[in-house]
């Protein structure tokens, strides 16, 4: 849905940028999956101390803002018989467009947020993301510390 | 994944998911970034999926 109804407008506003994982060997099954890419602060609320949101920016002591990416969506495509796209394929090919923001612009956290499901929030913790909070849906974040390797 | 995270503020004020946060920024681990040329790969997506829609219009015409 968000593929065909919703992305071409986020591309066109850059609201969001949406990245194809596509398989060049099957020509005609080859949308493997696909995830969007903005940016977010997370606001720090009043109830929290000046001096714990210093530590958190670890900057500016009167920050109450850091900034973030958002991985607004984030899709395998199932209809595929035995995709072999994995959620660890799929963040290798996230990071490195997110290191590309992060040199230009900088930014420290990458959030998510997912469904109250245990099975995708463990897949999101084996990818070394972590429970933030619980609304609607559950928040997760992973800081990003980027470093390249081959 | 809902579309809403686009538009939402994301806020904290849990003390304890503050904390937490906190403490993932004061010791973050690095996170291993494959070596990519994004611009490269994209435009090599461009040129896949152009060939993939070509050879479906033509399935559909024959």
């Amino acid at each position: 849905m968000f593929l065909k109804e919703k992305s071409l407008d986020f591309e066109r506003t850059h609201n969001a940028r949406t990245y194809l994982m596509l398989d060049a060997d099957n020509i005609s099954h080859n949308l493997l999956g696909y995830f969007s890419l903005s940016f977010k602060e997370i606001v720090i609320g009043p109830k929290v101390s000046r001096t714990k949101t210093q530590k958190m920016d670890g900057f500016n002591k009167h920050a109450e803002r850091i900034r973030a990416y958002l991985i607004g969506q984030l899709a395998k495509n199932f209809a595929i018989p035995n995709n072999p796209l994995t959620i660890n394929e799929i963040f290798n090919q996230i990071y490195p467009a997110l290191l590309q923001a992060h040199e230009s612009v900088g930014g420290r956290v990458i959030l998510l947020e997912c469904e109250d499901n245990l099975k995708l929030v463990n897949l999101y913790q084996a990818s070394w993301f972590e429970v933030l909070q619980k609304q609607d849906l559950v928040q997760m974040y992973r800081i990003f510390d980027p470093i390249e390797v081959q | 994944m809902s579309t809403q995270s686009f538009d939402r503020t994301f806020t904290v004020t849990d003390r304890k998911a503050i904390k937490k946060l906190n403490a993932s920024l004061a010791a973050a681990p690095k996170t291993l970034v494959r070596q990519m040329d994004v611009k490269t790969e994209s435009m090599r997506g461009i040129a896949i999926l152009k060939h993939s829609l070509s050879a479906s219009k033509t399935q559909l015409q024959s």
